[in-house]
């Protein structure tokens, strides 16, 4: 019934696709990300949550007793978030400042700050970030559904294949940090009262 | 000459790997993203499939998650044949339509000790435990990931996660909005199509639907002639996500699927007293709706409820099944209280079912309804903050067949530093008595005495245990830099009261009344067996170079059947299922948006009083090509350096073999 006999198909087959592998890696070995990047503009979540939390910083205003010095960012518990933000930064200052990037994996390691990132894994331990940072004026960003509800106050939330924010701005208020309201304008506004 | 080519194949992948130096990814993205705006960053599209990796990543069990990518770079047009990518799965296509899917061992067509979920529905079928695989679909686009638990995850799941828990997640429908329409044809594959719409729906709502359907062509039997298993299958579906005021989330899905699907399967005619091979030419059908509603407090953690209808209707000739399930499953995870992080949950699972079978095998009672009630508890403890977590838990349900099952379970997590983490566990799962165990009659054989006509029948049995196992595990996960990562397990499992057919109470003499001139001569289904499977699975990922990742996975199994009785059946004996796997998969990008993806496995020989299926090993690759950002072009070769292969044997459904075959497709997302 057949035509061509498949053994004789799958070697030529074959040997074709030998070939080809061989053209790829004489030719290939060099090609550019560039092209990878036209095929499909795609970032990775992690790299873009790091910016959007380096870019928070200009949207933000906290109270005078942080307006001077280093500036600190905690990551708490998402490492490839930590380590984009650590690319991001580099030596850079912002508003003059320098702007550093901690990452701790306990609740008890963290320290005063201006942002806190809580990592999506560490969504069930957020009473007692709360504890710990307690009345301090912390911007509390997180990304997984339930941060707000939870006491956060920026959340970093998936539509679709893209990020957006939601903020609870009363939670923010209530330390003392004041929301820009390009930010507020940007957002979707969930008002939660804890 | 098969061999060369294999050989040459296999060489110039090595050589690529040598070439290639180890340059790791590097992230000059971020310099792109720095440059936008707030507004502007709010509409990059993203991807998240290395979270999805990293998701399950202290998770103290042998953990393995598909991401949609290695779905669309493996070219899989089924869910079945993508499960060969987790180590320490047996996956064996025995005809066109069939597979015999198990992890850990006890392969068979009706492997029992696997529990599928597809969106937090159950999709095993508690008429014999196991997966009708043929059936179980979706649109694959949609899927987001595959996460596959080896080894017990009974605490949390329940009864039938004994040997592994299959759970595949589909996207949120805001994930997947506009129009997706996909087609394609090969000379196995007759042709398949999908066609997804996804649009708002309220001001936080988002809503989806999809249509699909293929025709598979049948493979052919072990002399080259074709064979009847050629099938096909339409199904719909729709999902839709809404979020509610504050963060609750709201989640409602439904599919239906109609289908039918040949195949031919051999059985015992008790009317011409001898084994007949028929068309089993199967009508499927079915329908599924389930919704999902969580919510989320300050203080008091999240809640969710979930509640789903399922139907399905399998219309084999010698034995027809309607199935009618109900599921309330409610779930409460708190948050973090003094380094306790406490989850629970209830459940109550109803399913009925219709059957009409004929004299060579009947269910006695036809109908019957079955519940399930269930409750868990489990605590993650950190002893050590950040750094040695303990994982306490157990499920307790009460079923009617066998009473009262209590399914403890005990993790150890341990991370010494940053990229390392050890875990050990030890757990005891059940799996209890299935519908066909407890009221099957199946005829195997049959003679005449006088005017009476003996049955030699198995017979279901009432004072069934369940099948229990105590499973020791211990794993180590590491990354090394950005670009490898290892990921090592070994297990020991213990099994008692593996069922068996008492063949004793049959040579006693012990009969039944003789009704319609009719004896049968039973061979009963009881906890015969003890047995003790174990090995290991080492898997690696390496990404040299940003535009290539190598994965690379092997499984080492082994079973030992404590028995001197001859005939134990299928899913237990010793020999179905290999005992070394191999498998070797190349995700290469190329200039000019070409993608270049090479798939090599090999599995070992199937050998035992059953099964005598060689060692076999397939090559697949795959050439996909996206000319403009929205369309995506491939091409797949399954089985390149053999004309085909047998994977399976003759246990009551006829194998065929798998053939070399080909397809091509095309992806247009609006």
């Amino acid at each position: 019934m057949e035509v061509l006999n498949p053994g004789v198909a799958g070697k030529r087959l074959a040997i074709v696709l030998v070939g080809l592998l061989s053209v790829i890696f004489m030719t290939g070995s060099g090609r550019s990300r560039v092209l990878l990047a036209d095929k499909k503009a795609e970032f990775n979540v992690s790299q873009v949550e790091a910016v959007f939390i380096y870019n928070l910083l200009h949207f933000v205003e906290w109270p005078a007793e942080k307006e001077n010095g280093d500036i600190t960012i905690t990551i708490f518990g998402d490492r490839q978030v930590a380590e984009n933000l650590k690319l991001l930064v580099g030596d850079e200052r912002s508003r003059n400042r320098r702007v550093k990037v901690v990452q701790c994996r306990r609740v008890a390691d963290i320290g005063d700050c201006h942002i806190l990132f809580v990592g999506a894994g560490k969504l069930r331990e957020m009473p007692a970030v709360r504890r710990q940072v307690a009345g301090k004026p912390i911007l509390l960003v997180g990304d997984r559904d339930g941060f707000l509800a939870a006491g956060g106050m920026v959340k970093l939330a998936r539509l679709g294949n893209r990020i957006t924010l939601a903020v609870n701005p009363s939670a923010a208020r209530k330390v003392g940090l004041s929301l820009n309201s390009r930010l507020l304008r940007l957002a979707r506004i969930v008002s939660i009262s804890h | 000459m098969r061999k060369l080519f294999l050989t040459i194949g296999m060489l110039c992948l090595l050589g690529c790997m040598t070439v290639v130096a180890p340059v790791c990814a590097g992230t000059s993205d971020l310099d792109v993203l720095k440059q936008l705006s707030l507004e502007e960053l709010t509409n990059i599209e993203v991807t998240s499939v290395s979270r999805n990796r990293e998701r399950l990543a202290d998770a103290a069990a042998a953990v393995c998650v598909i991401t949609s990518e290695d779905l669309r770079r493996g070219g899989f047009t089924t869910i079945a044949e993508a499960l060969r990518l987790v180590p320490g799965m047996q996956v064996a296509h025995i005809s066109a339509s069939q597979w015999a899917i198990s992890s850990r061992g006890g392969n068979a067509w009706f492997a029992n000790k696997l529990l599928v979920l597809i969106d937090g529905r159950q999709v095993y079928t508690p008429l014999f435990s196991g997966v009708f695989w043929d059936v179980q679909d979706t649109m694959l686009e949609d899927i987001d990931r595959i996460e596959v638990i080896r080894g017990p995850g009974a605490a949390l799941w329940g009864s039938n996660a004994v040997n592994g828990v299959i759970n595949i997640v589909t996207r949120r429908a805001e994930e997947t909005q506009g129009l997706l329409v996909s087609g394609g044809a090969g000379d196995r594959e007759r042709g398949f199509g999908a066609i997804r719409f996804g649009t708002k729906a309220g001001e936080q709502g988002w809503l989806r639907g999809y249509l699909k359907y293929f025709s598979r062509d049948h493979f052919d039997d072990y002399n080259g002639l074709p064979d009847k298993d050629d099938w096909r299958v339409s199904r719909g579906g729709f999902r839709g996500d809404w979020q509610l005021a504050g963060e609750d989330h709201l989640t409602l899905q439904g599919d239906i699927y109609e289908g039918d699907i040949d195949s031919r399967v051999g059985y015992f005619d008790p009317e011409m007293f001898r084994k007949r091979i028929y068309n089993s030419d199967t009508d499927v059908s079915g329908g599924n709706i389930l919704g999902r509603w969580r919510h989320e407090m300050a203080e008091a953690g999240s809640l969710s409820l979930q509640m789903y209808y399922d139907r399905t209707v399998r219309d084999v000739p010698i034995l027809a099944e309607t199935r009618d399930t109900w599921d309330v499953d409610f779930q409460h995870s708190l948050p973090t209280i003094n380094r306790h992080q406490l989850t629970w949950g209830l459940g109550f699972h109803f399913t009925h079912d219709d059957t009409d079978g004929c004299k060579a095998i009947y269910f006695d009672p036809d109908s019957r309804g079955q519940y399930l009630a269930s409750a868990f508890v489990q605590d993650r403890f950190s002893l050590i903050e950040g750094c040695l977590v303990l994982t306490l838990g157990s499920k307790f349900e009460y079923n009617q067949f066998s009473g009262f099952e209590i399914q403890p379970n005990l993790r150890l997590g341990w991370t010494p530093m940053e990229g390392q983490f050890f875990w050990a566990s030890v757990s005891r799962a059940v799996r209890t008595p299935s519908r066909s165990e407890r009221d099957v009659v199946a005829v195997s054989g049959a003679f005449p005495t006088g005017p009476i006509i003996n049955y030699l029948a198995m017979v279901g049995s009432n004072d069934l245990d369940s099948e229990e196992l105590l499973s020791y595990e211990a794993g180590w996960r590491s990354r090394f830099g950005s670009c490898f990562s290892l990921d090592v397990s070994a297990f020991y499992n213990i099994y008692h009261d593996l069922r068996g057919k008492a063949v004793d109470a049959f040579m006693a003499g012990h009969g039944s009344a003789i009704k319609n001139g009719v004896r049968i001569l039973p061979l009963h289904i009881d906890n015969l067996y003890d047995e003790d499977v174990y090995g290991f699975e080492i898997s690696a990922n390496f990404t040299p170079v940003e535009w290539w990742r190598l994965n690379c996975s092997y499984s080492r199994l082994k079973i030992d059947l404590h028995s001197g009785v001859r005939y134990p059946a299928v899913d237990i004996a010793e020999g179905n299922s290999p005992e070394h796997s191999l498998a070797l998969c190349s995700y290469l990008d190329l200039p000019a948006n070409f993608e270049f993806d090479t798939m090599f496995f090999y599995v070992d020989k199937l050998d035992n009083e059953y099964l005598d299926v060689p060692s076999y090993s397939r090559f697949d690759c795959r050439l996909g090509w996206h000319p403009r950002a929205d369309l995506e072009l491939s091409f797949k070769v399954e089985n390149l350096f053999e004309r085909r292969h047998e994977e399976y044997d003759f246990i009551d459904v006829v194998p065929t073999q798998v053939p070399r075959s080909f397809f091509g497709k095309v992806t247009w997302k609006f």
